[in-house]
């Protein structure tokens, strides 16, 4: 039985989590999951995320369940303005993973339709990006092969002159 | 037996491959292991100059960095005029980055439908070198394609468009052209340095 109020997820590996019903109404997978269920008591199969991965997605839940973020106004004010340096710190903290694990959570948030996690998530791969100062520097950042011969390289190169010289 | 042996073989030559799966994944990068869509949104937020730069990290960057929604968003940034997708959008943003004008002997050939209003534009899309795209946007007549970008206020845009008929039919290029709702342009001429001239002085 679990408590009032509360629903069971069982990730992939078979850990079992129990949630605020409301938290877990943040993702709209579940939530929608939620509405078609009628036993209270019946535990929700995540199966395409990993317990340590769903630990970390429940534990974002539950903090901005606890702190509703104000509604981001830079995104009404210009929807075609695309920010990457509004992350709040404790997201910041929360995205300041391994490469794997941050991969991991986007494909996460984005089965379990988590939209502020996504977004979030998406943004700082973006950063990881931004910080690099040369196509080079971001093959080794992502670890990417280089599968270009040095004609197509030479082309492209000489297309994208113009972002090339001033980075 | 022969079966069995088989099936063993099978066993541990999928294990292994499977193994080696494994060590690809750790190394692989995210375009492989997201969906094309988030790869999108992430690039979305790239400015071009660091767009530019993924275009040259690997195949699979270059061609998820072209993508024409990147670039339609980043070319459409402040207009709102915008419902539907078009293709070719990374030759309208660059474009209008180098404002420069194509020699002057490649042609250009405009085929467009306007709307009543100005307000929105149809018609060929800037998908190939030479054929330009006609639209709205931010309170302008914009032409754009590789090499072109002409940006007229809309309050002008039949003055000009019977401006770039008149231009024409003088140098003997006779353009299809009717003013009115929903009137069907079709514009075939070249030496646009000229017509820019033309357009910026009115």
């Amino acid at each position: 039985m679990t408590e009032l109020g509360k629903i069971k997820l069982v990730s992939s590996d078979s850990q079992e989590f129990e949630v605020d019903r409301e938290v877990a109404a943040m993702s709209q997978t579940i939530k929608n999951l939620l509405e078609a269920i009628e036993d209270e008591n019946t535990a929700i199969p995540i199966e395409n995320v990993k317990g340590e991965i769903l630990e970390r997605v429940i534990h974002y839940c539950e903090h901005h369940y606890n702190h509703p973020s104000p509604k981001n106004l830079t995104e009404n004010e210009n929807e075609y303005e695309r920010r990457t340096d509004d992350i709040e710190p404790w997201d910041q903290t929360f995205c300041n993973v391994e490469q794997p694990i941050l991969f991991e959570l986007i494909l996460a948030a984005n089965y379990l339709d988590i939209k502020p996690l996504l977004d979030v998530c998406c943004k700082t791969v973006a950063n990881l990006i931004k910080e690099c100062r040369s196509p080079e520097e971001i093959r080794k950042r992502f670890k990417i092969k280089n599968d270009f011969t040095k004609e197509e390289e030479e082309e492209i190169r000489k297309e994208n002159a113009w972002c090339l010289d001033e980075k | 037996m022969e079966n069995l042996l088989e099936s063993e073989f099978l066993k541990t030559s999928m294990n292994k491959l499977e193994q080696k799966q494994k060590k690809q994944n750790t190394r692989k990068d995210f375009m492989e292991i997201l969906p094309e869509e988030i790869s999108v949104q992430i690039f979305g937020y790239l400015d071009s100059k660091t767009l530019g730069m993924c275009n040259l990290v690997s195949q699979e960057w270059n061609r998820i960095t072209n993508d024409d929604l990147i670039w339609h968003e980043k070319s459409n940034k402040e207009s709102k005029t915008f419902t539907r997708y078009r293709s070719g959008w990374k030759a309208i943003y660059f474009a209008k980055q180098k404002k420069e004008v194509i020699d002057e002997n490649s042609q250009i050939f405009l085929d467009v439908n306007v709307t009543d209003s100005f307000r929105y534009f149809s018609g060929n899309t800037c998908s190939s070198h030479n054929h330009p795209s006609l639209f709205a946007h931010n309170g302008h007549l914009n032409i754009a394609g590789k090499g072109i970008f002409l940006e007229i206020p809309i309050e002008r845009a039949t003055e000009a468009l019977n401006l770039f008929a008149m231009f024409l039919k003088n140098r003997k290029y006779h353009p299809k052209f009717r003013i009115g709702q929903s009137s069907n342009y079709h514009f075939s001429f070249d030496r646009k340095a000229r017509i820019i001239k033309i357009l910026q002085t009115k």
